[in-house]
């Protein structure tokens, strides 16, 4: 396996602690996660691949059922309660303004902390760990504009899948070359901005 | 959280304690230091506590905490010293000083932006020390002996000279100790001796070398003769033994006797020793003030005036002065008893609490599967022995349980005290700011509410202090000229009442004029003309909470735009409290702030609209009716209803929330049930489809992302992770309100 | 083996402070208590090669604590350092006159304190080997009971 690449389970191997199975993520499986600036778990929405730095989450948890909040964005699925704790959780396909895929059993939730408060953020499949050297993020390329510019951290790339099929840009590839795929850091503190939550819609005042 | 902000978390939570108990030793001191002398031993608690902070900042790194207590802690110093006297001027730069280190606790926003600059409180602090006296010629303090005098540090050798100074005389009180009980003797005697006099310091004993026993020599400093201090103290292995003669080379320098007015600032004094509390009735002859004589300073033999403090830190008989030296609050707490019962809790991080009670939630689900498990066994097992034996057990823990649960909300109960001691300040520094003397009293500091809304209600409270010393009470010439006492007086008040708390804010200052604020309603357009005429005195008076009133057309310096009540009325609001205001012109006003004990668990009723379900606090629902839709009337397109000969406007809980229906539920279209709720005077009926009875809710915090959200309060679990949304009822009537303000409707009664 | 430390100081941060950093330079034992009434309970039953003491306590301060400890026979010798912030001159000059071996002067780093604890030890162990005749042990108050 290449340097840059493993997967979440050889993470956590490295972190000594034990290894958590389908079932623990059912019933949350939680570890602390140490300070460590270089990984990032990449995961993808809409067919695009993101990433968060690793220590940002908490935990990976399956989708659990959640409380519509009224009054609130549409990117906001509702309030969800892990293990006593309320959350906000936002479907990110929504915030970022992709359009929206079906999401199969591999859907998962990312727990994440943001001011000491846990969100959960609603991701189509996570994919796995990445290391990505400081100096390797690139800054986020004045080309890319409108509001999903803002949620974005940097750039970083990732060895995909071995071809053959369609690397970077749709060229074809052939068998046994690896693309590179972009992998898109997001800035949690922009893309859960409080502010962006409540909406109260026109005519929602005082009329019932 | 990393390990570098548990460690900043820790350090912030301990230098806030600190400055907590500096805060309260100040004012404590400030209180004294108008009505008599201050007592040294707090002083010395003072300088204590920011040496401590010191050493707490060193060992964390705080450079600018650190550089502050360092310069602040020499100028306690040179107070404890005597080398500086406990002026006003002293006392506001002392205060100031804790302003500044809340500054520098504060986490920021900006972990860039620079830490506020100390060096101006710097200066301040340092320019004081220029005002120190110099020092007195020495006496000789030869005939104390060498071996005394060599072990005493230099604050000890101070307050040894000060006791010669003023009068009392020198004693050595022997005592041995079992080593095993000492700390209980040492705690006893100290708080006899205490009573005579000051203690000056312990020596150990030179034979104490026996392995089960320690002797120590107490030295003790006080007015009165061997006699007495033998009959008091000498029981058992104590002895009392004189070092000097109480008519001691120092010249009693009879003091004018004190001045009525407590109010008037006190000239500087020197921090001298407290005369003993017991000897009240001789004392009214040596309370002299300190000072007061015109000059500061240097009169009588050796340039000490002789001093009067009232009571000495630890006395049980008396209780510590308020602010004001005529009222006795409850719970103002002696400051030693109170810096001791710090040091038995325990400070915790609600978070902490709040994961304690999801373990206690998580056990009850536990206990529910056992009752399961019991169901199937009785089924299974026809033996009815292990069946019963199970229950048995399961009733025992879900008693314990409960137990426990009550137990952990006990945990978040805190007392208003906290608040009260930070209104305490505010109240000094806008009394020094607008020039307005105000005497704060305050009684049940020590009732007991959960932390989360004792922090909640330090703003709301803030808000209504600042406008009372700002609108309500009047500037001096004019209080004068209305007979009133010139310090305006403000009563803090707390009390229990049933399974509510009441907090009252009383002053006695101009009162609010019902008719100035409907003019002005009317002016502004909130209140119709017509509206107005038809008001009454306690409905205009209540305009005071309607969102944007505001009395003053100018902002002043202190406390903004104008009153803001609609703020204060909003955060009581979302702590399912209410909160009222009687009023006198010319008399004073009085806001009374109700509150559930504690906002953990609430009752709460549950309803469900358009297939979606809620909770309303059950304290705001005034009744839940079952109403025929012919009954509803349509007025400009709202909705209302008769209810006991007044209208009641109606708000549709899925429409207002532009609900989404979550299932296909059977709504009968005849009928509706329709939830009343009401805040202060006004009430809206809140429609929705079902109603699922009451029961208790675990309250829980909505993150920063979704608690704006207006007409939702917070989430509650309802049990079994069921998570259900809170509704404000506040929000809710304001809007149903706003909604029925905008109906104009000849022979419609105004809403009440 | 291990040398066996009494520290005596009424700053709980403080005492957290020297307690670790020697105890983390591994030849040491600390035993800690936070006020001279404490330390006067251990004095007569345990054995200390060691006593770091504060100046500034209350009750008892850290120089009655020295002149109550070099009363007892066990410790006439033992090595005392004590810790006193820095403007105070005279109740340093005191602590020596009545038999402080050694005074530090807060703030200091984990090194200063580490080294002035060696450079004690290794006094008194010099002068064990050769005790000074000059050195008289301290005489204490008249017992006048």
């Amino acid at each position: 396996m290449s340097v840059e690449r493993e997967d979440l389970w050889q993470a956590l191997l490295r972190s000594g602690e034990t290894i958590a199975t389908d079932e623990d993520y059912e019933h949350g499986y939680k570890r602390d996660v140490p300070q460590d600036l270089q990984q990032y778990v990449s995961f993808r929405v809409s067919g695009e691949i993101y990433g968060l730095p690793i220590h940002e989450i908490e935990e990976i948890s399956k989708v659990f059922g959640t409380t519509h909040v009224p009054r609130t964005a549409d990117f906001l699925v509702g309030i969800g309660n892990v293990r006593g704790r309320i959350m906000p959780v936002v479907d990110l396909a929504k915030r970022l303004r992709l359009r929206p895929m079906e999401r199969g059993r591999a859907a998962r939730v990312l727990i994440v902390h943001l001011n000491d408060e846990p969100y959960g953020l609603v991701v189509d499949a996570v994919i796995d760990v990445i290391r990505i050297p400081p100096d390797k993020v690139e800054e986020r390329p004045g080309g890319i504009t409108g509001t999903r510019a803002e949620y974005i951290r940097g750039l970083g790339r990732r060895k995909g899948v071995a071809g053959p099929g369609k690397g970077l840009g749709g060229a074809e590839m052939k068998a046994g070359e690896e693309p590179e795929e972009i992998v898109i850091i997001l800035n949690l503190a922009t893309l859960l901005d409080p502010k962006d939550f409540v909406r109260v819609g026109p005519g929602e005042e005082g009329r019932g | 959280m990393s390990a570098v902000d548990q460690n900043a978390s820790e350090f912030i939570a301990e230098a806030q304690e600190v400055i907590e108990t500096f805060s309260r030793t100040l004012l404590e001191l400030e209180a004294q230091s108008r009505s008599g002398g201050a007592d040294p031993d707090l002083v010395n608690a003072a300088f204590r506590a920011i040496h401590s902070l010191k050493g707490l900042a060193g060992l964390f790194g705080a450079q600018a905490i650190g550089g502050l207590s360092h310069t602040l802690e020499s100028t306690l110093d040179s107070l404890r010293l005597g080398k500086l006297a406990l002026s006003r001027a002293v006392l506001d730069v002392l205060f100031e000083a804790i302003e500044v280190f809340g500054r520098l606790l504060t986490p920021r926003d900006d972990p860039d932006e620079p830490d506020p600059d100390i060096e101006p409180i710097l200066v301040r602090l340092r320019a004081l020390t220029e005002q120190e006296a110099p020092d007195l010629p020495q006496d000789n303090l030869e005939w104390v002996g060498e071996a005394i005098l060599s072990v005493l540090t230099e604050y000890e050798e101070h307050r040894l000279r000060e006791n010669i100074r003023s009068g009392r005389g020198l004693y050595r009180v022997h005592a041995k100790f079992d080593i095993l009980a000492i700390d209980v003797g040492i705690e006893q005697l100290k708080d006899k001796m205490k009573v005579y006099g000051e203690v000056i310091t312990y020596l150990p004993s030179a034979d104490g070398s026996s392995d089960d026993s320690i002797e120590l020599d107490i030295l003790l400093g006080s007015k009165s003769s061997l006699a007495e201090l033998s009959a008091a103290l000498a029981v058992g292995d104590v002895s009392v033994h004189r070092l000097a003669p109480a008519d001691a080379p120092s010249a009693i320098t009879p003091a004018p006797p004190r001045p009525s007015q407590p109010s008037t600032p006190a000239q500087p004094q020197r921090i001298a020793s407290p005369t003993p509390a017991e000897p009240r009735s001789t004392s009214s002859g040596h309370n002299g003030h300190n000072g007061h004589n015109g000059h500061n300073g240097h009169n009588g033999h050796n340039g000490h005036n002789v001093v009067a403090a009232p009571m000495p830190a630890s006395s049980r008989r008396e209780p510590a002065p308020s602010l004001l030296a005529d009222d006795v609050p409850e719970g103002a707490g002696v400051s030693e008893t109170s810096l001791r019962s710090l040091s038995q809790t325990v400070r915790v991080d609600l978070r902490r609490l709040d994961l304690l009670m999801n373990l206690v939630g998580e056990l009850g689900l536990v206990q529910n599967n056992l009752a399961g498990v019991l169901e199937h066994l009785r089924q299974l097992d026809r033996s009815a022995d292990v069946s019963r034996e199970l229950q048995v057990q399961i009733r025992d823990m879900t008693r314990k349980l409960a137990l426990l649960q009550q137990g952990i909300l006990d945990v978040r109960m805190v007392p208003i005290g906290q608040v009260f001691d930070k209104l305490a300040r505010v109240v000094r520094k806008l009394s020094r700011d607008l020039d307005k003397d105000i005497r704060l009293v305050i009684s049940g500091a020590e009732t007991v509410l959960d932390k989360l809304i004792v922090e909640e209600l330090s703003d709301p409270l803030m808000h209504m202090i600042r406008n009372c010393i700002d609108h309500g009470i009047e500037a001096a010439p004019e209080r004068a000229r209305l007979g009133k006492p010139p310090a305006g007086r403000i009563e803090l008040r707390a009390f229990q009442k049933g399974n509510r708390v009441v907090i009252e804010v009383e002053d006695d200052g101009g009162g609010i004029d019902w008719l100035q604020i409907r003019d002005m309603a009317v002016r502004k357009g909130q209140v119709t003309p017509e509206e107005g005429v038809s008001m009454a005195p306690s409905e205009a008076v209540n305009l005071i909470f309607a969102p944007g009133f505001s009395i003053r057309e100018t902002a002043t310096e202190v406390s903004g735009r104008g009153v803001g009540m609609d703020v204060v009325k909003t955060n009581i609001a979302k702590l399912s409290g209410m909160i009222d205001v009687t009023t006198e012109v010319g008399k004073g006003t009085k806001f009374s702030i109700t509150l559930p004990v504690t906002l953990a668990i609430i009752q709460a009723l549950v309803i469900q609209s358009a297939g979606h379900t809620f909770c309303i606090p059950l304290n705001s629902v005034l009744e839940s009716i079952m109403v025929e839709t012919r009954e509803i009337s349509t007025i400009e397109g709202h909705e209302v209803i008769i209810l006991n000969k007044k209208t009641l406007p109606l708000l549709h809980l899925s429409r207002l929330f532009s609900l989404r229906p979550l299932s296909r539920s059977y709504r009968d279209p005849h009928r509706v049930y329709v939830v009343v709720v009401g805040l202060a005077q006004h009430r809206v009926g809140l429609v929705v489809d079902e109603l699922l009875g009451q029961q208790d809710v675990v309250i829980k915090p909505l993150g920063s992302a979704v608690r704006n959200v207006p007409g939702i309060a917070g989430a509650t679990e309802l049990g079994a992770n069921r998570t259900v949304l809170l509704l404000d009822v506040g929000r809710l009537v304001d809007e149903g309100v706003r909604q029925a303000d905008a109906t104009v409707s000849i022979g419609v009664s105004h809403v009440r | 083996m291990p040398i066996r430390v009494l520290l005596v100081e009424d700053s709980p941060a403080m005492r957290t402070f020297v307690g670790s950093v020697l105890e983390s330079a591994g030849e040491y034992v600390v035993e800690e208590v936070k006020d001279g009434i404490e330390a006067l309970r251990l004095v007569p039953r345990a054995e200390f090669d060691l006593v770091i003491t504060d100046i500034n306590m209350p009750d008892i301060n850290g120089l009655e604590l020295i002149h109550a400890i070099r009363q007892h026979p066990r410790h006439a010798n033992t090595p005392l350092l004590v810790i006193t912030t820095n403007d105070r001159e005279r109740d340093s000059l005191r602590a020596l006159k009545l038999g402080a071996s050694e005074v530090l002067t807060k703030p200091f780093t984990r090194e200063e304190l580490l080294v002035t604890v060696a450079r004690v030890m290794e006094a008194a162990r010099t002068r064990a080997a050769s005790p000074d005749p000059a050195r008289k042990p301290v005489r204490g108050p008249g017992g006048d009971g």
